[in-house]
């Protein structure tokens, strides 16, 4: 699979694209050139130089290593809320699509309600339940990931519990549970690896605009959604805190898509539409 | 007698979503961690002011109570006061609504003219240079964050060039001011989606290209353009309409941003400062209206269906 994912030059380039990024965010403290915090009054919106490759923000800081900092926001925002949507959304929808009867019609139910929402529209109104913040950003993407997750393993479990090896597990007596995990599950995993990369551009996407809007990351947080905002202040003075930031998330979230589809390509050409 | 159950059917389809939407958007108030009430409350509030609160808004009564009581004010239009204006939320709404119903409606039309033609070039001349380039264009307009490029359009188009006003809306849509204003709101909410329609309209173009049916119109000696009006598009386009009633529940989500970036006066402003404000009876208003906007226009949706494709109301 590795080596198929490989021969995709642009799957290839993203790969190597998150690669550097999980680099960066663990070693952003030893890589970054500036504390990304600590504030020059004297350097404010200088533009890019050698001392600061991507120039500084409106309070001195450092814009290269704000983003260096940013992708471990990013990054854990996006494992984290898919996460919670691969946690909750695949144990919903093998049981309903294992068991079936009044359970899975009110799960089905329930995910007609959810996809009613659009994404943001859905995520924005969790934070509005849960008020404003990064964790709850998290908690809210996460949620809104939970229906799509539960759709996608409910169809594979109803079409995996009347194979002949389920079957063949059943009448050696294997109980429920086992058979969901054992026999289910596994059927579920390659529509789940390419769901997971899909949706973490998605989720970061996602994060970024609702700190974007003030309802994520607070100021002086370095993430990257919530650096695009205060760069808004003095977009015309200092353009290279806007440019940089959101090159970067651009970059980022179609680094996550170029292997997405080809994952989706390799593993389960049914999901593409 | 088929298309009329087809249409009732899609119809009551849709009752028991809006009472799912109706139970959590009541719920709102008691799903919040913590005492809503002391959140909407400043910081310095009495106890007194707090039992007042909860008073005013029923919550001391038992739920089964308040759910119905809730019922009973939704089918009525009456969604209580924004805490914030102390204005009913229904007028709130109805103040901003026109104004995001315009720029969705104006991003719609500008994703369509740009979308669907270039998608259907890029199929007609596959592998060409133009195909090429209209799909890499396509698939990072999919990727980029619209705000990130509402912030470039405003560098762009606003400070540096002065073609556009960098915010704010200037007027009705037939005045040249009003137009000028609603452009960089109305592109940048149709990015996305243009992007989506074209690569769309290009995979289904493509396919129907390849069927029979095209071959028989050629081989009858069709002139091409008309094999391409007269045949493909029409089944070509077959998805695109339901691509583009899904995308105008995303454009509703995009406009968020959109009208927060450009401070356009319409709903998702009003959204995010009611998040901010913990206002929570415009909140579950806000996000009733949005989930009915989006259901009546995935009915749309499904009754345009029937118009395009007379097979449907067979199955």
């Amino acid at each position: 699979m590795l080596r198929q994912l490989t021969k995709n030059r642009m799957a290839l380039a993203g790969i190597i694209i998150i690669c550097i990024l999980l680099f960066l965010a663990v070693a952003s403290p030893w890589v970054a050139p500036h504390d990304p915090l600590s504030q020059s009054l004297g350097d404010r919106l200088a533009p890019p130089s050698r001392a600061h490759p991507l120039g500084t923000d409106y309070y001195g800081r450092d814009v290269l290593s704000r983003i260096i900092f940013g992708t471990r926001y990013s990054l854990t925002v996006g494992l984290i809320s898919i996460g919670i949507g691969l946690l909750f959304g695949a144990s919903l929808g093998l049981l309903a699509g294992y068991y079936g009867g009044i359970l899975d019609r009110l799960l089905a139910a329930l995910i007609d309600v959810l996809m009613a929402f659009p994404g943001m529209l859905l995520a924005l109104a969790i934070v509005g339940i849960l008020g404003p913040g990064l964790f709850n950003v998290m908690l809210a993407v996460g949620i809104w990931s939970v229906p799509i997750f539960a759709r996608i393993v409910r169809a594979v479990a109803l079409s995996t519990r009347e194979t002949e090896f389920v079957l063949a597990a059943r009448t050696v007596g294997a109980g429920g549970f086992r058979i969901m995990l054992h026999h289910i599950l596994p059927a579920c995993i390659p529509a789940l690896i390419v769901l997971c990369t899909l949706r973490m551009s998605t989720a970061i996407l996602t994060a970024a605009g609702l700190s974007f809007l003030g309802l994520g990351a607070q100021p002086p947080t370095p993430e990257w959604g919530s650096m695009l905002n205060e760069s808004r202040g003095a977009l015309r003075q200092a353009p290279w805190v806007a440019t940089f930031t959101g090159l970067v998330i651009t970059v980022t979230v179609t680094a996550f898509n170029f292997v997405g589809d080809a994952l989706r390509d390799i593993l389960d050409p049914r999901l593409k539409q | 007698m088929g298309r009329n159950n087809y249409v009732l059917r899609k119809v009551l389809v849709g009752i028991p979503v809006l009472i799912g939407v109706v139970t959590l958007v009541f719920l709102i108030l008691h799903l919040t961690p913590g005492d809503p009430v002391r959140q909407m409350l400043p910081p310095d509030a009495s106890e007194e002011d707090v039992m007042r609160m909860r008073e005013y808004l029923g919550l001391d009564d038992p739920l089964s109570v308040q759910y119905f009581r809730y019922w009973g004010r939704v089918v009525h239009g009456d969604f209580g006061r924004s805490l914030r204006s102390q204005r009913p939320v229904l007028e709130e709404i109805r103040a901003r609504l026109p104004y995001t119903i315009e720029l969705a409606l104006v991003a719609v039309i500008l994703s369509n003219v740009i979308g669907i033609p270039i998608g259907v070039i890029s199929a007609v001349k596959q592998d060409t240079v133009f195909d090429n380039i209209s799909r890499a264009i396509a698939f990072l307009g999919v990727s980029l964050p619209s705000f990130w490029l509402a912030t470039m359009f405003i560098l762009l188009f606003a400070l540096v060039l002065g073609w556009f006003p960098p915010s704010g809306r200037d007027g009705p849509l037939w005045t040249v001011a009003g137009l000028r204003s609603i452009f960089m709101p109305a592109l940048t909410l149709a990015v996305g989606s243009a992007a989506g329609l074209a690569r769309l309209a290009r995979s289904s173009m493509l396919e129907v290209l390849r069927q029979d049916y095209i071959t028989v119109a050629r081989a009858k000696g069709l002139r091409e353009r008309l094999v391409y009006t007269r045949h493909a598009l029409r089944n070509a386009l077959l998805p695109v309409v339901t691509f583009m009633g899904t995308q105008f529940g995303y454009l509703l989500g995009g406009a968020v941003i959109s009208e927060t970036v450009f401070a356009w006066p319409g709903m998702g402003q009003l959204a995010v400062n009611a998040i901010f404000f913990r206002d929570y009876p415009l909140i579950q208003g806000i996000v009733f209206f949005y989930a009915i906007g989006v259901m009546l226009v995935n009915l749309t949706v499904d009754l345009t269906y029937v118009l395009m494709d007379p097979r449907i109301s067979l199955s």
